[in-house]
């Protein structure tokens, strides 16, 4: 029975490296990354260049160094998971793969799964390529009131989030191309109500400056890419309630995933299409 | 023993019934010729076996087993070749049959050696570096065959599985299902261009608008369907005599002349037709051949679907 467990995982295993090992090398995975490498090397160079140096506290550097990074590595992760993740099931029903994946043993659950953690895997990759310019900041300047390892593990959550959305949408649809908007516009909707439901938590608590930002988030969403958002890892409630929401929605798009691909002969892709057209 | 058997199949989309009362019954180490024009039912019915659809009404089995009820010991069985299918860009050929290997529980200690031995069937040995996405539409299919044997199904259900090979890839290709053949694999084939069954199969069912129209042995189909022996005579000289000879001979049904090429019909034995050549010859023919004109699949399609099987 113990051997046979070990098997099966190491099944698994394997299916999430050869499909990770596929992914890494898909040209808009590789573009991405050069990207962000060059993205990196220009916050680094900024820094030696002590462009940082004219602010006045070490932790306002660090705060800098990190918005910067994060920013960028926040907004490769949200051009790269929603197209990667939407694109799986669609992209595989179009080309036919999809099929000779359905007839093997692999349950729709297991399907989900290998998809979910190889897409998650290129996130981590991508993590770790920052981490270097990460530890500069941190080891020269270090991180006041700032718990540092909260930051990966958010991140993460929001890669599963793109991952659960882009994968729910792509198993309900039929072409790549409208569940990568779908995704996108679900998204944004998403995120938008995710503000304003912390700030309905927050009124009243007296942190009026999170409350504030959280508003502003609220109508303009990709704000939270684009900004360095210290209140999700200085105050861990946030933190917390923000991870619960994550998961939260997350697991609805999972079982979305896993019904899409159950029931995957009676996919069409009407309804997405009416939902693009619409929205 | 029966392998594949469905009962009163039926499947609808919608307003449109793809299939109306299917039954098909192929035995073990059969290769059966699933035929009909594009939009008869073969896909679905094919889908329908290999779990991914689930049929409106009726039964379907294979080894013995409900497909509906029991899809996981079915998927254990079957090996399905989809008629278009996608390859993963990315991967090489032996990572690609790796993952399939994996995907159906194939302990990595066994996978090497199995992928080893598929590679060598489907004459890919030499390509397994390579990426599967640079391939050709021909070595895409070996590629996929391979990717359908992993298992060592028993049964293979093969959708189209030649078309749009050149006729040097058709002709591998019908030779890898012969070896398969031989391996005692029971194999259906659908398509809808017939010489590619025509010397491939033992069995053949013929499908159009969802309904069986004729299925069994091949050549007993044809035996039925014509109902006398096709003759073709050509002379070097006394063309007459042999047309004189022709009409006086009772067991000749009928017959045309076109110049010195006779279309003879009847319904002599082999005997009878080399009777018939001796007296030709006796009576001052030169005979230039007379040979018997086999029954090609396309006749044997043409015929049942245009209703003429069976009345």
């Amino acid at each position: 029975m113990n051997s046979r467990l070990k098997e099966s995982v190491r099944n698994a295993l394997d299916l999430v490296h050869l499909e990770l090992g596929a992914r890494l090398r898909e040209e808009k995975v590789t573009a991405l990354m050069i990207l962000l490498a060059a993205g990196l090397t220009l916050v680094l160079s900024f820094f030696i260049e002590g462009r940082f140096m004219s602010y006045k506290e070490a932790a306002d550097v660090s705060d800098a160094l990190m918005e910067m990074t994060l920013s960028f590595l926040a907004l490769i992760m949200f051009f790269l998971v929603p197209p990667l993740s939407a694109e799986a099931i669609a992209g595989e029903r179009r080309s036919g793969s999809l099929d000779m994946v359905r007839v093997s043993l692999i349950t729709p659950t297991g399907y989900v799964v290998k998809k979910t953690l190889s897409i998650l895997m290129v996130c981590v990759f991508l993590i770790i390529l920052c981490l270097p310019a990460m530890s500069v900041g941190f080891f020269l300047v270090g991180f006041q009131g700032l718990e540092l390892w909260r930051v990966p593990i958010i991140l993460l959550f929001f890669a599963g989030n793109f991952s659960a959305i882009g994968l729910g949408v792509s198993s309900l649809s039929k072409s790549p191309v409208y569940a990568i908007i779908m995704s996108y516009i679900l998204i944004l909707i998403i995120w938008g109500v995710t503000p304003l439901l912390f700030h309905l938590l927050l009124i009243g608590s007296g942190k009026s400056d999170v409350a504030t930002f959280l508003i502003e988030s609220a109508y303009f969403p990709l704000k939270i890419i684009f900004t360095w958002p210290r209140h999700y890892f200085s105050d861990w409630h946030l933190w917390a309630a923000q991870l619960a929401y994550l998961s939260m929605t997350s697991a609805v798009f999972f079982f979305i995933a896993i019904m899409g691909l159950r029931r995957a002969d009676r996919v069409g892709h009407g309804l997405v299409s009416f939902c693009c057209t619409t929205a | 023993m029966e392998m594949i058997k469905t009962q009163g199949l039926t499947r609808k989309f919608k307003e449109f019934q793809a299939l109306s009362g299917i039954d098909v019954l192929i035995e073990e180490g059969d290769v059966y010729g699933f035929i009909g024009p594009n939009g008869a039912g073969k896909t679905t019915t094919i889908r329908v076996l290999a779990t991914l659809l689930e049929p409106s009404s009726g039964a379907a089995f294979i080894d013995g087993i409900n497909v509906v009820e029991e899809p996981y010991e079915i998927k254990k069985r079957v090996g399905f070749m989809p008629d278009s299918f996608g390859v993963y860009e990315g991967m090489r050929l032996r990572e690609y049959l790796d993952f399939f290997g994996a995907a159906y529980k194939i302990p990595l200690k066994k996978r090497r050696a199995i992928i080893d031995d598929v590679l060598t069937l489907t004459d890919l040995a030499g390509k397994a570096d390579l990426f599967v996405s640079a391939f050709s539409r021909g070595m895409k299919q070996r590629c996929c065959l391979a990717k359908t044997l992993i298992h060592d199904p028993k049964v293979l259900l093969l959708d189209e599985p030649a078309s749009g090979l050149d006729p040097r890839a058709r002709a591998e290709f019908k030779e890898l299902i012969k070896t398969l053949q031989e391996m005692g694999k029971t194999i259906l084939i659908s398509s809808h261009i017939l010489s590619e069954l025509g010397d491939m199969c033992n069995k053949i069912g013929i499908i159009s608008d969802g309904k069986m129209l004729a299925q069994g042995e091949y050549r007993e189909i044809l035996h039925q369907i014509r109902k006398a022996r096709d003759l073709r005579l050509e002379v070097i000289e006394g063309a007459d005599l042999a047309e004189k000879a022709l009409e006086e001979d009772p067991a000749i049904e009928d017959f045309t002349r076109s110049g010195d090429e006779f279309h003879i019909q009847t319904n002599m034995g082999a005997i009878e037709i080399s009777g018939l050549l001796t007296r030709l010859v006796e009576s001052g023919v030169k005979v230039l051949f007379l040979e018997e004109i086999k029954g090609s699949l396309e006749d044997v399609f043409m015929h049942v679907t245009n209703g003429d099987y069976g009345n």
